[in-house]
């Protein structure tokens, strides 16, 4: 076979007759279909690898760890999700996403995606090839909230990268459900706010709680009384079956569940699930640089602002306050991470 | 005419690529440490041979980086098939993920325990997994054979005992030729897919690849694909069972063929 052929074809700069000729060719050989489908992953993996990081316009933070692509498997083509419920269950199933509108999107437009997008999925790319983003902050104003868990994740050092404490899927579990369902719109947003950061954790680490994670979301969403839960409800239920069947393809249902969940829920309450949860994970990983963010620290002083908040809420965050790391002492993270599930305990229950 | 000086200095423009290519590849296919060391020096000289042969033949019809990415992916290709035989990830491992695919390189090409691999893992950092979970996920793997080339031994052929008695020939024959009739079927199906379709299928429900990775290559829009490969599926369905062949033989026959080629 011709090899430069073949490049030609992976950089689309064949003719639609020879595209063919050479597709039917390599579709007739073992060998050949496999050195095609490995090249063109090679080149994705590596094209993802040296995406650029989103832009820093502000920084008040120390300066970035060093980037370096994970080899999970990367989503460096960002699909754009329209909102539309599946058009049967059957459907959605088969194929494993919302059966959403499929105008061609051209791959060349979504790579070259405008500024402002760039900046929201930014994130989103930083997430999903483990790259950390501590210190690059998107351009945000003062008032800006956390309410990407996305963001939440990249902010970790490491991003999405595997290194999340062992049982950190069992001590949610005990924190935030403990028998109590209650639809209270103020916990349902902090549980689903951790949630959505366990999630994005689970599907970039190909962590098999997946399935069970999605399970739990369903339930928080279908306890609820909140108006289009059930269709948010749906999204992760084909999150559900994708992990069962062991397919960690998730991340454009994921990005869908966020836009659902955000859209559903208090934004000061999400904002603290997301953030506490992302910490509890930061505090495992003993990862400094999180708590040091602005970040950290305007979630912190507006949920102590809020004013339905609870006593055992404030007092738990005060203790987080406490534990925090500061120049001239010693972190007990054990005792931070712990002290951020009582605050998540005390928030979302 | 390429000056003689010319190659050289695309070779040492594009060193970096060639490394970073070769160091991507083994970790996409499992190899670590001092074989993917190994492998990377081995990627520089053959792109050094015969006065850069390679890239003297390099006509500039397509991007030099993309050429260069399918001649080291080649050489892997061809070296890991000398040492390890031909060893690939499996479809599941491929549907599964990286770390199905490191789990299976593991245990069933380099021979490791489960907790072996699992610490191996662990100690690179490319899982948090515990033995208990790893052993969940090869589950869904299937158990393999390394096809590795070996040495039959001295003996002449015609001195050795047949395996199969007469009766079981009689059968073997019989099975060979439902076989043959079950893998002429699904090749005229596939045939009768354009080539796009062809590949598609041969990537996504063959070889195991994702959607998302399928799209990629063939430079396709992922998101059309959901509703084009079920319907590819029902296409193939549809045009063996009109040949006589249902699904559930051609299953059979596939599986048949990998245990068989494992023995």
């Amino acid at each position: 076979m011709d090899h430069e052929r073949v490049a030609a074809l992976h950089d689309g700069k064949l003719g639609a007759h020879e595209r063919d000729e050479l597709l039917a060719a390599i579709a007739a050989d073992d060998d050949e279909s496999w050195l095609f489908a490995e090249t063109a992953g090679v080149l994705a993996d590596l094209e993802a690898a040296h995406a650029p990081a989103p832009p820093a316009t502000f920084t008040a933070d120390p300066a970035p760890s060093s980037v370096q692509a994970d080899d999970e498997r990367d989503e460096s083509v960002i699909p754009i999700a329209t909102r539309r419920p599946p058009e049967s269950p059957g459907d959605a199933a088969e194929a494993g996403v919302a059966a959403h509108d499929d105008g061609v999107i051209p791959i060349e437009s979504r790579r070259r995606a405008p500024a402002r997008r760039w900046q929201v999925y930014g994130a989103v790319a930083a997430a999903l090839v483990g790259i950390a983003v501590t210190g690059v902050l998107l351009n945000r104003s003062a008032n800006a909230r956390l309410d990407d868990p996305v963001e939440a994740v990249a902010m970790l050092e490491k991003g999405a990268t595997p290194g999340v404490a062992q049982g950190w899927d069992k001590s949610f579990d005990n924190h935030l459900r403990g028998g109590n369902h209650s639809p209270g719109f103020r916990r349902t947003s902090v549980r689903l706010g951790a949630q959505l950061v366990d999630l994005e954790l689970a599907a970039a680490a190909q962590d098999t709680t997946l399935r069970r994670l999605s399970s739990t979301v369903i339930e928080v969403l279908s306890d609820s009384s909140m108006h289009g839960a059930a269709y948010a409800a749906g999204i992760y239920r084909q999150v559900e079956q994708k992990a069962a069947a062991g397919d960690f393809d998730v991340q454009p249902l994921l990005a869908d569940g966020r836009k659902e969940v955000q859209s559903l829920t208090d934004s000061d309450w999400l904002e603290l699930g997301i953030w506490a949860e992302a910490a509890r994970t930061a505090a495992a990983r003993r990862d400094a640089r999180f708590f040091a963010s602005r970040t950290t620290r305007r979630v912190l002083d507006r949920a102590a602002t809020l004013p339905d908040a609870e006593q055992k809420t404030l007092e738990a965050l005060a203790a987080v306050r406490n534990a925090l790391p500061a120049e001239g002492r010693a972190t007990d993270w054990p005792g931070l991470k712990e002290k951020l599930g009582l605050l998540l305990n005390a928030a979302g229950s | 005419m390429f000056d003689r000086l010319e190659p050289e200095a695309l070779f040492l423009v594009h060193l970096p690529w060639i490394e970073e290519v070769a160091a991507m590849v083994c970790r996409r296919n499992s190899v670590w440490g001092d074989d993917a060391d190994d492998f990377i020096s081995s990627a520089r000289a053959k792109l050094m041979e015969n006065d850069y042969a390679v890239l003297r033949k390099f006509r500039g019809e397509a991007e030099m980086k993309t050429y260069l990415a399918r001649v080291v992916t080649l050489h892997f290709m061809e070296r890991a098939r000398e040492r390890t035989g031909r060893w690939r990830p499996s479809a599941a491992a491929e549907a599964l993920g990286q770390l199905a695919k490191d789990l299976e390189a593991l245990v069933h090409r380099d021979g490791c325990t489960l907790a072996e691999a699992g610490e191996r893992l662990r100690t690179m950092g490319r899982t948090v997994l515990s033995n208990t979970e790893l052993g969940r996920l090869l589950d869904k793997l299937p158990v393999r054979h390394p096809m590795r080339p070996g040495d039959a031994g001295a003996e002449p052929l015609e001195q050795l005992a047949g395996r199969h008695g007469a009766d079981e020939r009689v059968v073997g024959d019989e099975e060979e030729r439902a076989r043959a009739r079950v893998l002429a079927a699904l090749n005229d199906a596939l045939d009768q897919l354009a080539p796009e379709d062809r590949m598609l299928v041969r990537m996504h429900l063959a070889d195991g690849r994702t959607v998302a990775d399928a799209a990629r290559a063939l430079r396709l829009d992922q998101k059309s694909l959901y509703r084009r490969l079920p319907r590819l599926k029902s296409v193939l369905r549809e045009r063996l069972e009109r040949a006589g062949v249902t699904a559930a033989e051609v299953l059979e026959t596939l599986q048949r063929g990998s245990t068989d080629a494992a023995e």
